[in-house]
């Protein structure tokens, strides 16, 4: 639901252009749909991000001593907000280089929030529980979208031509965790399937 | 309470309180958050052999004649918060076998500093097992697959508690997550009196700064080697050389569900050095230890440990008076279930080889257990366990006390666990 709440206003913001739907499919090399995998398109002209999808609303909840979602995909310029909702303290940073942040301690109930202004990956951490793992990908394009556990995303009102299709996953065995095509999208877009190699990790246990 | 706060102790404070004195205001003494408790009470039936903790070479925590009810252990974690990067952790347990009931299993200060790039530090300073078991990753150095550690971890909680400062840095090169831990204690001289003249064992009892573990009865090895120069309960916490050990630690996380560890331990103990019927024991051990999830809600744990200690004086033939070399491993498997509860099998080998003296004192054993474990949580605050144990060992030094060298003991046991 998370994921088509973009594309919703992306389909209100995007009336002018020729525009169709694109729907993407990923899948392991084993043939498993990839959750957590972020699809964009950006046209090769560019596209202007609207303000209205600039201010979504974006969380990053902790619960559970885990970060939910694992991966959330907002646009440049967003904010994101961070909401407690454990009984315990978090200490949430993250040292990548597109948004080096640290929240410091704050407990039930509190939020905090960041706004990131340049395109590329955080991961997240928390200080006080090492097992808690997350990512925020920043995305410079108002046509993108995250699967969810059956794999398939459709990307609303994509505009009539060229540019490029990327899939992201913080797992991806790939360079920059990211795989690329380039296409030509028209009035109708045949369904596009991908299929990458996604390495499990380790889970620690997380406890208060 | 610990009598004595140990220098280390006061050192820490003084170095992490300075390092981090802008972060103060995050201090935080006394809150829920800050304070875990719980008690641990048990149905058990165990057939065999006299238990070790009543004099015995039983290899369980309950031995032969303990069946019935019993309240396992009662403790109360404290973790209160320094400043934003500053932790302290006290354990403070009552376990109502052991000859000091009530004791302070782990008590230090951690500075851990917010990561500022991939290179990643901390510092603790203070009382703790160094990190060996993988199966301990419960509050309050619990296990959390099964209700009895393998023989590894047991041994690991009995004897190996030490008192000093350990650094961890982490890193990663590619996708390769790296960490060496290093620490330098004080204490923890006598480590193997147990594993010698006892042997390896399957229980869930710690040691606290202040333990005594009680050797086997009987005019045998020790007793009769030594007399009254060995006391017949053994203090993990002794320091009776007045050197320090040591132990480092490498850790690799492949990008895999797998993890690699490796860890040599060396408590550089005067093997000659004998004080309050406490000798010094030179022990010296490997380890290497092994995590893999191969599916989602599958564990699969192991661990491998060889050492060697010795003590007392230098033979004709070259060996130390008591010299022995041990090894012990185990492999095991959790599966994870939607509803929170977990079933686990274990297996387990040891052995021990003794390199001197067998005619008067024959520490050598060899055996085998196999555990299986079912752990489910009823509600928030109450986790239900029951686990049988079943081990097989031969040790020559039962003859001492008139048993078959050869024993079987199965430990069947029902755990509640309230916690808050």
């Amino acid at each position: 639901m998370k994921a088509l709440f973009p594309s919703l206003i992306v389909l209100l913001a995007a009336p002018a252009a020729q525009a169709a739907d694109l729907s993407v499919a990923i899948n392991d090399t084993a043939g498993k749909p990839v959750s957590f995998a972020v699809v964009t398109w950006t046209p090769k002209a560019g596209a202007a991000i609207p303000a209205s999808l600039k201010s979504a609303a974006y969380v990053m909840t902790q619960k559970n001593v885990q970060f939910t979602p694992f991966v959330l995909a907002v646009p440049v310029g967003a904010t994101v907000s961070f909401p407690n909702q454990d009984r315990v303290n978090h200490h949430v940073y993250s040292f990548s280089p597109a948004m080096p942040f640290q929240l410091p301690l704050y407990g039930k109930g509190q939020t905090r929030t960041v706004t990131f202004t340049k395109p590329g990956t955080d991961a997240l951490g928390c200080n006080i529980h090492d097992s808690m793992s997350a990512y925020i990908h920043i995305v410079n394009t108002p046509y993108f979208a995250t699967t969810g556990p059956d794999g398939k995303i459709i990307l609303k009102g994509v505009p009539d031509g060229a540019g490029a299709l990327k899939v992201w996953h913080p797992l991806m065995d790939a360079p920059d965790h990211e795989v690329a095509r380039a296409m030509t999208a028209g009035k109708t877009n045949a369904p596009q399937a991908f299929s990458v190699k996604v390495r499990a990790r380790l889970t620690q246990n997380g406890s208060y | 309470m610990i009598r004595n706060p140990h220098p280390w102790l006061a050192l820490a404070a003084a170095l992490t309180g300075s390092a981090a004195s802008p972060g103060l205001a995050q201090t935080e003494l006394f809150s829920p958050e800050t304070v875990k408790a719980w008690v641990d009470v048990r149905l058990t039936a165990t057939d065999g052999e006299r238990g070790w903790l009543d004099g015995g070479f039983g290899k369980t925590r309950y031995g032969g004649n303990d069946d019935g009810a019993h309240l396992a252990q009662a403790v109360m974690v404290w973790q209160p918060r320094l400043a934003d990067t500053v932790t302290a952790y006290v354990i403070g347990q009552y376990v109502p076998e052991s000859d000091e009931p009530f004791g302070i299993e782990e008590a230090f200060v951690k500075w851990k500093p917010v990561p500022k790039s991939a290179l990643r530090y901390s510092v603790r300073a203070g009382q703790f097992f160094p990190p060996v078991s993988l199966e301990h990753d419960g509050a309050g150095w619990t296990t959390t697959r099964t209700v009895t550690p393998s023989a590894i971890n047991s041994w690991i909680g009995e004897e190996v508690l030490v008192q000093g400062l350990e650094g961890n840095l982490q890193t990663q090169v590619a996708e390769h997550g790296l960490a060496l831990t290093l620490g330098g204690f004080t204490k923890n001289d006598t480590s193997a009196t147990i594993l010698t003249w006892r042997g390896w064992a399957l229980h869930d009892i710690s040691a606290s700064e202040s333990t005594g573990l009680p050797l086997p009865d009987g005019p045998q090895g020790w007793s009769n080697t030594l007399g009254a120069n060995q006391s017949a309960h053994s203090r993990p916490l002794a320091e009776v050389d007045g050197r320090l050990g040591y132990y480092v630690r490498l850790d690799w996380r492949p990008p895999a569900p797998l993890a690699v560890d490796a860890e040599f331990y060396d408590n550089q103990g005067d093997p000659q050095v004998l004080r309050n019927g406490q000798w010094g024991w030179a022990t010296r051990f490997y380890n290497l230890g092994v995590t893999w999830q191969p599916a989602q809600d599958w564990e699969v744990l192991g661990q491998y440990m060889t050492g060697q200690s010795n003590m007392g004086w230098r033979m004709s033939n070259g060996f130390w008076a008591f010299d022995v070399k041990y090894d012990s491993a185990y492999l095991l498997a959790t599966r994870k279930f939607g509803d929170g509860s977990q079933l686990t099998g274990r297996i387990d080998y040891f052995a021990v080889k003794d390199l001197s003296w067998r005619k008067k004192d024959d520490n050598t054993e060899r055996g085998h257990a196999a555990t299986v474990a079912w752990i489910r949580p009823l509600t928030g605050h109450l986790d239900l366990a029951a686990e049988v144990l079943h081990v097989n060992s031969y040790r020559p030094a039962r003859a001492i006390q008139g048993l078959d060298p050869r024993q079987a003991q199965t430990q069947v046991q029902i755990a509640l666990k309230a916690h808050l």
